[in-house]
């Protein structure tokens, strides 16, 4: 009880020093705008997204036609200097999320006998630092902090304490190493991804080497064998070392994910200009350490930029867990690709539910105010195929439109099949 | 991914035009040696052991601009931060380069990316700046023929008029370069580059003279393009300090570019 109560303490409290902040800002931009103790910066975004079902499970639900929901996204990052060497950072998410869509999958979610706007809005961290205003099947409205920590440095060492990505990737696609905060990569809307209740040590031992030693208290909510939706309470503890040398970064780490002992390196470098990356981390059981296996998840990427400025950049992902059949076909229709889409469930060693993906892209700037992008990825086993086409325009210099779409096509299933087609129109200010 | 890393190139670039150390310069056979010293005592006015600038770079085009500003810092020929102040959405993103080594820090993500050689080489949004202006500048001095040829007032200023022949081998892109330089403080105050043919590709120029970092600069940049009509690249310096005291190689760690503030000017 008491632990309830503080923690809707800490969030209300969050939460009006906020608003506070940003009504001072609001009166006084000008002032702050000239004094670097105190930054805001943050966008506000509507983005409407059109969702063509494909699959049999939709038509056996009576879901055939096109769904439609948009969103009013509002992001503010707060970084505040209290003193030299302590410093406050706060990022607050305003969500307002409509329209039909959301009743059909409220609808889709309760055949698994689940809640669709309770999910949308779970917190997963240690402190629930999100506000429910407000939501019914047309609509959801929430606040969440997904960032809100103090960072202290100490000359070489650096303590850094409450809400805050810890960012291990070294990938630009997929990242095994990231075993803090993996983040779904169709997710595109929203690239600073949940932070992770924690405490992070740095120690530089050089210029360009570190130590690392991060714990990070949350929850897991997954479907256990009965289909039954679990929250727990879950640990990651973990070390790194991080150093450069022959013009490459390398890093190493060992711990405990969440049921996993895990450990894993990364390099970061070029070879004839292109940049060479990779990740390897190696994952297991520790309640059956003994009697379960190993499970080896690695990713390895190149790019490359040429001089008319089209990059082009190449992927692969291996999970010696994957499926070398349909991806999805242990885990049934609607706990497969689709909800793999909606939720955020996915950790590193989850990445893929593939022996292997391949991945490309090409993105090339057709003016410099234009810039189109196309991604694809290809699983070889089950034959599905995600293709990512997005055209950005910078219709003013704070102001950016974009049409993405996000196009799945394979047999039911698979990895990327009962999903369907998403389009995505998305208007951002940036501030 | 949609992380966005870019623009990285001319950042660096103009790191580089700003500061740019003494090398070591090849005597030609064939030459005006008055003229060349001329050219090189107006190349040298940028130079310094160690910099910090704040300037704000922008593309203008028939129908539209952009901006980029941006605070840098270096330290002799190898080490270099910059911290982006506009346009909003990149603000707080930092580059370090070391040697050969470059690195990007995205505070949303809270990651540092490694930037690969080919990337450096991307200009941002279309600058008319090139690679071979802004990093190879000492080649004005080393890989030309420089001939005095006149003298013309620019914005008030008596000038000495130079004109640049490449040297048979060197590896530049410009078949003759004319450079104004200002006799009473030798900045070099206009400079016409053109083709192997002949024909006038663009036009820099530098005005407003101000003390900067104790010295008598330009604080205004323009290069304009003489094929398209209305697209030009302006640079605004609006301050510029050299042989800063509180800076050594530490300061250039990944560490610091994780936590740099920009200065308050």
């Amino acid at each position: 009880m008491w632990n309830k109560n503080f923690h809707l303490f800490i969030s209300k409290w969050l939460f009006r020093s906020s608003v506070a902040i940003l009504f001072l800002l609001m009166s006084q931009h000008r002032a702050f705008a000239k004094n670097n103790h105190l930054l805001v910066t943050g966008y506000t975004e509507y983005l409407n997204n059109t969702w063509i079902p494909q699959g049999s499970i939709y038509s056996t639900l009576g879901i055939n036609n096109w769904q439609s929901q948009s969103g009013i996204y509002n992001r503010f990052n707060f970084q505040y200097s209290l003193l030299n060497n302590l410093k406050v950072n706060v990022s607050m998410r305003n969500n307002f999320i409509f329209g039909p869509t959301i009743a059909t999958y409220n609808k889709l979610f309760e055949q698994a006998g689940f809640n669709y706007n309770k999910m949308a809005m779970a917190d997963n961290g240690y402190l629930d630092l999100t506000m429910r205003y407000s939501d019914n099947p047309s609509y959801l409205f929430y606040t969440n902090f997904d960032r809100a920590n103090l960072k202290l440095s100490l000359n070489k060492l650096e303590i850094t304490l409450g809400r805050q990505r810890i960012n291990w990737s070294k990938n630009l696609v997929w990242n095994p190493n990231d075993i803090f905060n993996a983040y779904n990569y169709f997710e595109f809307n929203y690239v600073e991804k949940p932070g992770s209740d924690a405490a992070l040590v740095q120690w530089y031992t050089g210029n360009f080497s570190s130590v690392q030693l991060a714990a990070k208290l949350g929850y897991t909510e997954l479907p256990d064998s009965n289909g039954v939706l679990r929250r727990e309470q879950k640990k990651t503890i973990a070390a790194m070392y991080h150093l450069t040398k022959w013009n490459y970064d390398f890093q190493a780490f060992g711990g405990v994910m969440e049921d996993d002992v895990t450990a894993g390196m990364g390099w970061a470098g070029s070879i004839a200009g292109a940049g060479f990356t990779g990740e390897v981390s190696w994952f297991r059981n520790q309640q059956q350490f003994a009697d379960t296996s190993n499970v080896w998840v690695a990713s390895v990427d190149m790019n490359y930029t040429f001089k008319n400025n089209l990059f082009a950049q190449l992927s692969g992902i291996y999970n010696s867990a994957g499926a070398t059949g349909p991806a999805y076909a242990q885990y049934g229709s609607l706990s497969g690709s689709f909800s793999n889409l909606l939720m955020n469930n996915v950790n590193a060693k989850t990445l893929t539910r593939s022996r292997f993906d391949l991945f490309g892209e090409l993105s090339y700037p057709i003016t410099p105010l234009i810039k189109v992008d196309v991604a694809s990825i290809y699983n070889p086993y089950d034959k599905s195929v995600y293709v990512g086409p997005t055209a950005t325009f910078s219709l003013t210099e704070n102001l950016a439109l974009s049409a993405v779409g996000q196009l799945f096509w394979g047999d039911s299933l698979t990895e990327f099949g009962d999903i369907g087609q998403m389009l995505f129109f998305d208007l951002k200010w940036s501030f | 991914m949609k992380t966005r890393i870019y623009s990285v190139g001319v950042l660096l670039l103009l790191t580089l035009f700003i500061a740019r150390p003494a090398h070591a310069q090849n005597q030609p056979a064939k030459d005006d040696q008055a003229a060349k010293e001329i050219v090189s005592k107006s190349f040298n006015l940028f130079l310094g052991k160690s910099s910090f600038s704040t300037m704000t770079m922008t593309v203008v085009r028939p129908s539209w601009k952009r901006s980029i500003e941006m605070q840098t810092w270096s330290l002799g020929d190898d080490y270099y931060i910059t911290y982006i102040m506009s346009p909003a959405r990149d603000r707080g993103q930092v580059f370090l380069k070391y040697n050969k080594d470059m690195w990007n820090f995205i505070p949303a993500i809270n990651r540092i990316i490694k930037i690969p050689p080919s990337m450096m080489m991307q200009a941002w949004m279309g600058s008319d700046f090139t690679n071979n202006d802004l990093m190879k500048m000492n080649s004005i001095v080393t890989d030309y023929t420089h001939q005095l040829n006149g003298n013309e007032k620019i914005d008030g200023y008596d000038c000495y008029v130079i004109d640049l022949k490449p040297l048979p081998e060197a590896p530049v892109v410009w078949g003759a370069i004319k450079m104004w330089i200002a006799k009473k403080n030798l900045n070099t105050l206009k400079e016409e580059f053109y083709n192997t043919k002949g024909n006038l590709v663009k036009t820099e120029t530098a005005s407003n003279l101000k003390m900067m970092g104790g010295r008598l600069l330009p604080s205004h940049l323009e290069m304009v393009s003489n094929i398209k009509h209305g697209h030009k690249t302006v640079i605004d310096i609006s301050h510029q300090e050299f042989d800063l005291k509180d800076i050594n190689q530490n300061f250039f760690s990944i560490q610091h570019i994780k936590n740099i503030q920009p200065r308050n000017l």
